[in-house]
């Protein structure tokens, strides 16, 4: 980090450089004995800094994360929400290159989740500082986060920017986890009835990346074709980078017709993969 | 009236042994708060997963504190006796039953201070490490802050044990509403006496209690 291996620091040096790194944690760890002004200042404290300057950096740091009128609150007083808004003022006290959040956002309710991303999306816009997330929730991953990495078993498997992995997961690990975003539970239930269901046609299924998730393709489809269509589910998932998008369609007609309609598909830049089995 | 129900109690008297007992108790409760305030820190730094982890140091701390938290009060008052001799130069009065309280009883509250050491999430701790916090820091600004309302109550319960103790070693020799209660209440045969003194002990653990809670509930912001 920084060019320097931090797992061989030791002593001052260790807690200096510990200082250039803001932490926030899964269940906020301020202490209770504190007010919200008084935990924001603890960092620095530790790090010397004098009480006048230390006063006015609270009051920046409480505005940042929008806490005014709460500073002599006590933990106890505040919601999960306003806990890591604490959290993330004390994080970046002492200007941190890097902010590191464990868990930052699992104790807490999708609402929340989504205000606590927004604040840190707007301090990564704002101050051009580097945040890393580790997160099991792929929707957080998927509103804020530019690149990610898979981790099993204390190793990076896979590893890329946001769009890519989630489009074309490799390890099975990764597989499983962007279905969490991209396919209802249901889906594959579904799929199995309706291949039970119709015997006849094709089920296929469509891959939208970017752009061509937000054109018309359905549309200029059943104008091109002979074949019957009939959608039967479909999902699209808003990244950082753009959109990207399930679609579940089932084909019906001549073979011929059915391979003129997959062929136009894949000339409009969409992934076809045709079901067989679910 | 009070005359009626107290014939044998002398006023003067009482409230000097009153005095008494409240100067035992106060004097050896400054040393224990101190004493057993390092003892817990110790106890629980160097205890499995903290941050002084030894545990050769630890169980011999863990030793010391057992032990004479096992030994009798009237006993230990005894067997202290030439250290008592060589610390005061005196082995009667309240100074002499100085050593016998607060020997007999930080290693009890060092005991509290631990348990309430222990309470303080380990979150918080790892928190303050992680902003690259001093382990003098950490036990300034985290450990002993967070653990204030358990220290104090520790306290309270500590300065009752205290009371009873003076009496302990009032009986033998030291001064104080105990042996204002034994020698001149129940050794002369005045058992109003011994019940007058009995009802100020009580009065003065009231108003420990009262006070110690109050201290309590100001601090605790959880």
């Amino acid at each position: 980090m920084f060019g320097k291996d931090i797992t061989n620091l030791k002593g001052a040096e260790l807690r200096k450089t510990r200082q250039e790194i803001g932490m926030i944690f899964q269940h906020f760890n301020l202490l209770w004995s504190r007010n919200v002004r008084e935990n924001i200042s603890f960092p620095l404290e530790v790090a010397k800094v004098p009480k006048e300057e230390r006063k006015k950096r609270v009051d920046d740091l409480i505005r940042l994360v929008g806490l005014e009128g709460k500073e002599e609150s006590y933990p106890s007083q505040l919601s999960g929400g306003q806990k890591q808004r604490v959290g993330i003022a004390r994080a970046l006290a002492n200007n941190p290159k890097v902010l590191l959040c464990d868990e930052a956002t699992s104790a807490l309710d999708p609402e929340t989740t989504d205000s606590i991303l927004d604040l840190l999306l707007d301090i990564n816009q704002k101050f051009g500082l580097t945040i890393i997330i580790i997160t099991h929730e792929m929707n957080v991953i998927r509103k804020i986060c530019h690149r990610v990495a898979v981790m099993e078993e204390g190793r990076i498997v896979e590893s890329g920017p946001v769009l890519e992995v989630f489009k074309h997961p490799k390890q099975p690990i990764t597989k499983k986890f962007v279905r969490q975003v991209t396919e209802k539970e249901d889906a594959r239930e579904t799929i199995a009835q309706l291949l039970e269901k119709y015997p006849s046609g094709k089920i296929i299924r469509l891959s939208f990346v970017g752009d061509v998730a937000e054109q018309p393709v359905i549309s200029k489809l059943i104008k091109n074709s002979n074949a019957v269509i009939n959608i039967l589910q479909g999902n699209i998932t808003q990244t950082r980078f753009g959109a990207y998008g399930n679609l579940y369609l089932h084909l019906n007609g001549s073979e011929e017709d059915m391979k003129q309609a997959i062929r136009f598909l894949q000339e409009e830049q969409v992934e076809v993969e045709v079901i067989e089995h679910a | 009236m009070l005359e009626v129900l107290f014939p044998n109690v002398v006023w003067e008297r009482a409230w000097e042994k009153t005095l008494e007992t409240l100067y035992m108790t106060s004097i050896s409760l400054v040393f224990i708060f101190f004493i057993g305030i390092i003892l817990g820190l110790l106890l629980f730094l160097t205890s499995k997963g903290n941050l002084w982890e030894n545990r050769f140091f630890n169980t011999i701390i863990a030793s010391i504190v057992n032990i004479f938290r096992s030994i009798p009060f009237v006993l230990l008052i005894v067997l202290l006796l030439p250290f008592t001799k060589f610390i005061v130069g005196s082995i009667i009065g309240e100074d002499a039953a100085l050593p016998a309280l607060i020997i007999g009883t930080a290693p009890f509250y060092a005991r509290m201070v631990e348990i309430g050491l222990r309470e303080i999430d380990k979150g918080v701790i790892e928190a303050a490490k992680a902003m690259g916090a001093k382990t003098s820091t950490i036990i300034w600004k985290v450990l002993l802050p967070e653990s204030m309302p358990a220290i104090i109550s520790g306290l309270t319960v500590t300065a009752i044990a205290l009371v009873g103790y003076t009496a302990i070693a009032g009986v033998i020799g030291a001064g104080g509403l105990g042996d204002y209660a034994y020698l001149e209440g129940f050794s002369r045969n005045r058992n109003d006496v011994t019940f007058f003194a009995t009802i100020i002990i009580l009065i003065i653990v009231f108003i420990i209690q009262f006070i110690g809670d109050l201290i309590v509930k100001k601090l605790d912001k959880r």
